[in-house]
């Protein structure tokens, strides 16, 4: 009788620690489910509501292809410039020895934590029809240079936050020994210091590259004429002209291009997804 | 003189790591900066090698003045303890980098790489990253990098510190036919490690506390010490008290036959080799004894000397006296010098 209690006992208390188990998982996939996933799914089912004409209508206007070019022309010139920037700064703060090096390192954290539409409004002060450099300027803040300009000046700090960690790590006496060997500094820093951080600089470069292509803050604070990006077209047709099926479409284009993007970036780093600091 | 150094000072903020170091090297001749952790030597070196900047002092090599020239300019070949190897490059590119940085030829890089490697005994290594060789093959390599551009001064900053000990005594003979395979190379070889000077160095300049203490030719330096610091450093010598009158040499009371008399210097320096048991000597007590396998190292306390500790190394197979038992020093005349007090 004990033994068959026992029994009785010991077999589901173990099926029922494994349910209890999985109840565990419940509630982050309910609370995933509820806040990430359902209102991507109704996006998606928006965006077919016309059935396929709207997509096709969408994905077959010319304001579209050039939202689409100039999105991807905006995020890969932003972010070129980002890593040249960031390598330039990043080297200079780690290797040249300069007092203050550790308050520009901090400043660089502080900006991560700003939000990007205020680097926009900064450019409207600086190079706006009013502002201090307004004449000289010219109309610049109309181009997507503009843009572009306000992007490395947000996202450069993306691009240093990893570098400067990876710096860190180089030994300093590998580039003494360098130096030592003939190597001046433009060689040291390129046959030795980027080889070295090379996964560094593929992750902040990836990052930027995904934020840019998601960028909205600046592109609308800036409202350059000829920059309307899939992000601004999406706004444009959902909000200001009502056209949600179609704001959907863009929407979701812009969606499996991050995922893309982002499945691309996963593999390419490969295991070092932990450097992305 | 391929390297002068004169009264180089260095400081490092409010720390002074260096204090007028005067210093040459001609070509072809190895000295040997000695000294425990900070006494300056690593930092002699690093202002050689431009990696650090003399306040004070000039640095001259084959004559021309260094002193505001980037290491880059000076070419001077360097190997370090941490061997520095270029993680991202292989064994081949690793040497190859000061020659293309020289923008050598081609060929004569390739030609100079593979006798680089084959002097170090590396040559079957050539396509292998610097993480997959030992610390003993990482450090041939370094020297063979640090060789490649033909450097006429070649700066060794403790190269044999991160090894152990059986392959420390391997590098050593490395070292050794190294330095006949480039004879004209002035070498400035950093060390905490005596046995390594000896071996290595035609000069010994002991360092201590910033300052260069003494510097003189090997084989003078161990056979008389000029100061009790040195002494004691190079070979761990035994330094007693002694009386010194007009004519006589007194320890513990008990005159010396044969040590001549010097003003001023009232330490006996002895080597514990040199030092025997046997009958006439100084009285004296076995306190412990240590067997280090071919020889034995003895601790005694002089009667009346009850505070200086002698060592004695005797060699290993002879009986041994009984810890605690009395036994008879005698100190051999031609194996003392004496020392001035003060410096130690």
């Amino acid at each position: 009788m004990a033994v068959e209690a026992l029994n009785f006992q010991v077999a589901p208390s173990n099926k029922g620690r494994q349910s209890k188990r999985s109840l565990w998982l419940l509630p982050p996939i309910l609370l995933l489910a509820a806040l990430v996933v359902y209102p991507l799914v109704l996006v998606a089912t928006e965006s077919f509501t016309g059935g396929l004409a709207t997509w096709r209508e969408v994905v077959g206007s010319t304001e579209f292809r050039n939202a689409l070019i100039r999105t991807i022309q905006i995020s890969v010139t932003s972010t070129i410039g980002c890593l040249i920037v960031g390598t330039f700064l990043a080297a200079v703060i780690s290797f040249v020895p300069f007092p203050g090096a550790r308050i520009v390192s901090g400043v660089v954290d502080a900006m991560l934590s700003l939000p990007s539409f205020l680097v926009a409004l900064s450019f409207t002060f600086l190079y706006g029809t009013a502002g201090v450099l307004g004449s000289l300027a010219g109309g610049f803040l109309t181009t997507p240079w503009a843009v572009v300009l306000a992007e490395i000046t947000f996202y450069t700090p993306f691009v240093m936050r990893p570098l400067l960690g990876a710096m860190a790590r180089i030994p300093r006496v590998q580039l003494d020994v360098a130096a030592s060997l003939g190597g001046g500094p433009w060689r040291v820093l390129s046959k030795i210091v980027l080889p070295e951080v090379k996964p560094a600089l593929v992750a902040g470069g990836s990052l930027t590259l995904l934020l840019t292509l998601n960028e909205f803050g600046i592109v609308l604070f800036l409202g350059a004429r000829d920059t309307t990006t899939l992000p601004m077209l999406v706004h444009t047709k959902g909000i200001v002209m009502f056209d949600y099926p179609g704001a959907c479409v863009i929407a979701v284009v812009q969606i499996l291009l991050s995922i893309t993007l982002y499945a691309v970036l996963r593999s390419a780093l490969g295991g070092r997804r932990a450097r992305l600091d | 003189m391929t390297v002068q150094l004169e009264d180089v000072t260095v400081h490092f903020g409010r720390t002074c790591a260096l204090e007028g170091l005067n210093l040459t090297v001609a070509a072809g001749e190895t000295v040997a900066l000695l000294g425990p952790s900070g006494s300056g030597k690593s930092t002699a070196l690093k202002a050689v090698a431009g990696f650090v900047r003399p306040s004070r002092g000039r640095i001259r090599i084959a004559g021309v003045d260094v002193t505001d020239v980037p290491p880059a300019k000076r070419g001077i070949g360097v190997v370090v303890q941490q061997y520095a190897l270029f993680p991202h490059l292989r064994v081949a590119d690793n040497v190859a980098f000061g020659l293309r940085a020289a923008r050598r030829p081609k060929a004569e890089v390739t030609r100079r790489v593979a006798e680089m490697l084959d002097m170090v005994g590396m040559s079957t290594y050539a396509r292998r990253f610097p993480r997959e060789l030992s610390g003993g093959q990482q450090q041939r390599v370094a020297i063979a990098r640090a060789l490649a551009i033909r450097p006429p001064v070649l700066l060794l900053d403790d190269p044999l510190a991160a090894l152990d000990a059986q392959l420390r005594a391997d590098m050593l003979d490395e070292l050794q036919k190294l330095r006949r395979e480039v004879p004209d190379v002035a070498i400035v070889y950093v060390t905490h490690d005596q046995a390594e000077a000896l071996a290595l160095a035609d000069r010994i300049a002991v360092m201590r506390a910033a300052r260069l203490v003494d510097i003189a030719p090997s084989a003078d330096l161990y056979a008389a010490p000029p100061s009790a610091f040195t002494a004691s450093f190079l070979g761990g010598a035994n330094l007693l008290p002694v009386e010194v009158s007009a004519d006589e040499v007194r320890v513990a009371g008990h005159p010396l036959a044969g040590v001549r008399a010097k003003e001023g210097n009232n330490l006996l320096c002895i080597r514990p080799h040199a030092v025997r048991l046997g009958s006439g000597g100084l009285p004296a007590r076995l306190l412990a004894a240590q067997w280090r396998g071919a020889s034995s190292r003895l601790t005694c306390a002089i009667d009346g000397l009850p505070d200086v500790r002698v060592h004695i190394d005797v060699p290993a197979g002879g009986p041994l006296p009984e810890v605690g038992a009395q036994v008879s020093m005698v100190l051999p005349p031609e194996a003392c010098s004496l020392v001035p007090a003060g410096t130690r």
